[in-house]
């Protein structure tokens, strides 16, 4: 089996890992006790150091802790979606309490992003409906979007700082694009429905096995991801468990791949830094798996659907794997998991290869 | 979004940039150009602003520099602020100590306006032949009107107080409203423009005005003289006491209606209900509590207190069953599933135990719900794999060799651990 570092949360439950964007040694951790159901969260800040991963910082919070996003802009901070509905900026400088309190949704935070190209903004979506903008400086909201029901995951394009996408539980994938105005749409440039085939060919596309791909019932989307390098390709997962790749220039072409494979709901997907075809993916079927969407591959008769292949398997985790994430750095391929099993695994994603 | 404008790579704020540099350039095109200014000798001055507002300044200064061709339509702050701008950017005439300090004020040395003065006869030979043009277009014979108002305004440079240079406009200013406004309009054009001629204009007014109010009073007390005074009295006496008889019959008339349609009418004239009319209200009330106590009996929260042991009890009853629903649909979701990680999954056995109502929520823990003991949700799975270590894993072979050490995950990497 890979090797693995591994290190445990006693009494919290991890729901997200992070690297951080500035260090290839310092991880960050959001967890919460007893599930998530009720009590406090906690926030892990890890350094890998010559004697393993060990505790640089820990700060507790009153709400369980769903979320987290380093800063872009100061390699200290970092910033917590909380469940009660609001965000908690934290330096490693400063102990115990927030430095900022960003407090304006109703219901669960559930996602926060930091925009990585002006990298003077976050992002957070709630269970409220809504997706905020905030700036790291001002506790008021700089914009909301609408999204109208469960908004579980909102991400900046990793290229325009001004698109922003979210899945929500209606089955829907959102394109705002901040530079139109507001009174049209509130900047919803684009609405992609997840589950439905393609509206617009005479005919149902096939999928690369010579099935009829006629889509499928409307379900959550709980996670999505910004291709790293093609910048207007998302992967969105969810309670369907099928992995999907969409290009939002064409809006009604449908998925430009399918990658099947998880037995439950996917948690969170994460694109590669370093390859344009690979993702990995953490399921609440304890695994975390590594996918190649088959964009390297020579193209596919017209009106068909590629069909992503699974590369690799990591099985180690004992509960629901919640959150998967990779390192930027290096020659690639070290990727970070949690899960509720109280431990978050660093593993190269290379010796799981083929599995 | 405006926090974009803050960002290091926001193409707007390059743009700006840009059009900063690209600026500067245009501006030294536009200034040495030939149709750029009026006067050599301004573009020959070593500037240290943008070439196009010394142009502008240059256009400005043509005109204002000599007050009497100032057209009236000009605004008196345009032209203040273009002597200012003049004194401002280097071009002293006279030789004065001329500073400019930060606040845009003019600082004069001890010669005052001397300068400004004896740069205006030049320019007034310069632009000559344009003081005649505008004279003869725009103002025809009121030129000549204008003279013996206002004789000194013919730039005597000895003369003219600092005001007046600033306010050029006095000078001409009364022909303009004359033409449009006619007679009456010259004292508004002074006192706006020049305080030392509305007070003339002023007072020759209000002696005219007194001359003519003594005469209507000699005429008004001759044909009303032997009007008598005492009996005009006695009249709007007669007068008022009619007023006040009429008013307190209205106010009693007022008075009488409301007492028999008034608010308060009613309650005086209610009579009590009668026995029927009683037990048909009765008889509502008494349905009314009975729906009550049923939709009461039902748990219908609507109807339930939300304070109070009680409220809080059957509350804390409801988000039970909404936990242990959620268990069991959690259970019935991954029923299908007989592997040994889910047979074994804490979370799935906690879920058990909740929806076995085990395990309820108290406070911000998990107890039991009979000894109300705190529950440890979590017990470490003991594998191969997994013998139980605590807290950091030190990656050392403490777990049979399984995890790799930290120099195999910084050489991957190419990277030096912290």
């Amino acid at each position: 089996m890979a090797s693995m570092l591994e290190f445990r949360t006693p009494g919290f439950n991890p729901y997200a890992v992070k690297y951080s964007p500035y260090y290839d040694s310092r991880i960050a951790v959001a967890a919460s006790a007893n599930y998530g159901i009720v009590g406090n969260g906690r926030v892990f800040c890890l350094g890998l150091s010559a004697a393993g991963i060990q505790i640089e910082k820990t700060f507790d919070t009153n709400d369980a802790l769903y979320d987290l996003a380093w800063s872009e802009i100061n390699e200290n901070q970092l910033v917590v979606a909380c469940g009660d509905g609001s965000l908690k900026m934290f330096d490693l400088g400063v102990d115990q309490f927030p430095i900022m309190n960003f407090h304006e949704h109703r219901r669960e935070t559930f996602s926060v992003c930091w925009n990585p190209c002006t990298k003077d903004t976050f992002l957070s979506s709630s269970w409220d409906g809504t997706v905020k903008i905030w700036s790291p400086t001002r506790n008021a909201s700089l914009k909301t979007l609408p999204i109208g029901c469960c908004t579980y995951s909102a991400a900046f394009n990793p290229k325009n700082p001004a698109i922003v996408s979210a899945v929500s539980s209606d089955s829907n994938l959102r394109i705002f694009d901040l530079r139109t105005p507001s009174s049209a749409k509130y900047h919803l440039t684009t609405m992609i429905p997840v589950h439905a085939p393609p509206s617009a060919g005479p005919v149902l596309p096939r999928l690369a096995d010579g099935q009829t791909y006629a889509g499928a019932v409307p379900a959550e989307i709980l996670t999505h991801d910004w291709n790293k390098y093609r910048d207007t390709v998302i992967a969105t997962a969810g309670v369907d468990r099928l992995i999907r790749t969409f290009d939002i220039r064409n809006p009604t072409g449908g998925p430009l791949a399918v990658m099947a494979g998880h037995d439950y709901a996917v948690r969170r997907v994460a694109w590669s830094p370093h390859a344009p075809d690979i993702l990995v993916s953490a399921s609440y079927d304890m695994t975390v798996r590594l996918w190649s969407d088959g964009c390297m591959l020579p193209p596919l008769p017209e009106n068909t659907i590629r069909s992503g292949a699974q590369v690799g398997l990591m099985n180690r985790h004992t509960e629901f794997a919640t959150g998967v994430d990779w390192c930027l750095f290096g020659a690639g391929g070290w990727v970070a998991s949690v899960g509720w099993d109280e431990r978050v695994l660093l593993w190269d994603a290379n010796t799981v290869l083929g599995r | 979004m405006a926090d974009n404008m803050c960002g290091p790579s926001n193409g707007a704020k390059s743009l700006v940039s840009h059009a900063d540099r690209d600026r500067a350039l245009h501006q030294d095109r536009f200034a040495n150009a030939p149709q750029a200014g009026g006067s050599a000798a301004f573009r020959s001055t070593a500037s240290f602003t943008h070439g196009a507002d010394n142009a502008f300044e240059s256009f400005q200064q043509e005109h204002s520099l000599n007050p009497a061709v100032v057209p009236a339509s000009f605004n008196p702050q345009f032209a203040m602020n273009n002597h200012v701008a003049h004194q401002a950017f280097g071009h002293p005439v006279g030789g004065a100590p001329v500073t400019f300090n930060p606040n845009g004020h003019l600082a004069l040395g001890g010669a005052g306006p001397g300068p400004l003065h004896a740069a205006a006869p030049q320019d007034t030979a310069a632009h000559k032949q344009w003081v005649d043009q505008f004279a003869n277009m725009q103002l025809g014979h009121d030129v000549v009107r204008a003279g013996p108002v206002m004789p000194q305004p013919v730039m005597a440079p000895g003369l003219v107080n600092h005001h007046m240079q600033q306010y050029p406009m006095p000078i001409i200013a009364p022909q303009f409203p004359m033409n449009m406004y006619g007679g009456a309009a010259p004292a508004f054009a002074y006192g706006q423009q020049n305080i030392n001629f509305s007070g003339v204009v002023q007072q020759s007014e209000v002696g005219l005005v007194t001359g003519d109010s003594s005469m209507d009073i000699e005429a008004f007390n001759r044909a009303f003289g032997d009007y008598d005074d005492a009996e005009f009295e006695r009249e709007l006496a007669d007068w008022k006491q009619e007023e006040l008889a009429a008013t307190a019959e209205l106010s009693e008339a007022q008075d009488e209606w409301m007492a028999q349609h008034g608010p308060r009418a009613e309650a005086r004239n209610a009579k009590p209900p009668t026995a029927k009319e009683m037990a048909v209200i009765d008889a509502n009330l008494e349905e009314m509590a009975q729906e009550l106590e049923e939709r009461r009996a039902a748990g219908d929260p609507a109807v339930l207190p939300t304070k109070g042991p009680e409220a809080e009890a059957l509350r804390k009853k409801r988000e039970d069953d909404d936990l242990a629903r959620a268990a069991v649909d959690i259970l019935s979701s991954v029923s299908d599933n007989q592997s040994e990680k889910f047979k074994n999954s804490n979370f799935l056995q906690l879920m058990r135990r909740i929806g076995n109502r085990e395990i309820v929520v108290e406070g911000a823990d998990l107890v039991d719900a009979e000894s109300g003991e705190k529950v440890v949700v979590f017990k470490e799975p003991v594998s191969e794999h997994n013998p139980g270590t605590e807290g950091a894993n030190q990656g050392d072979g403490q777990t049979g060799g399984m995890h790799p050490t930290v120099e195999e995950y910084n050489g991957h990497n190419g990277l030096s651990s912290a």
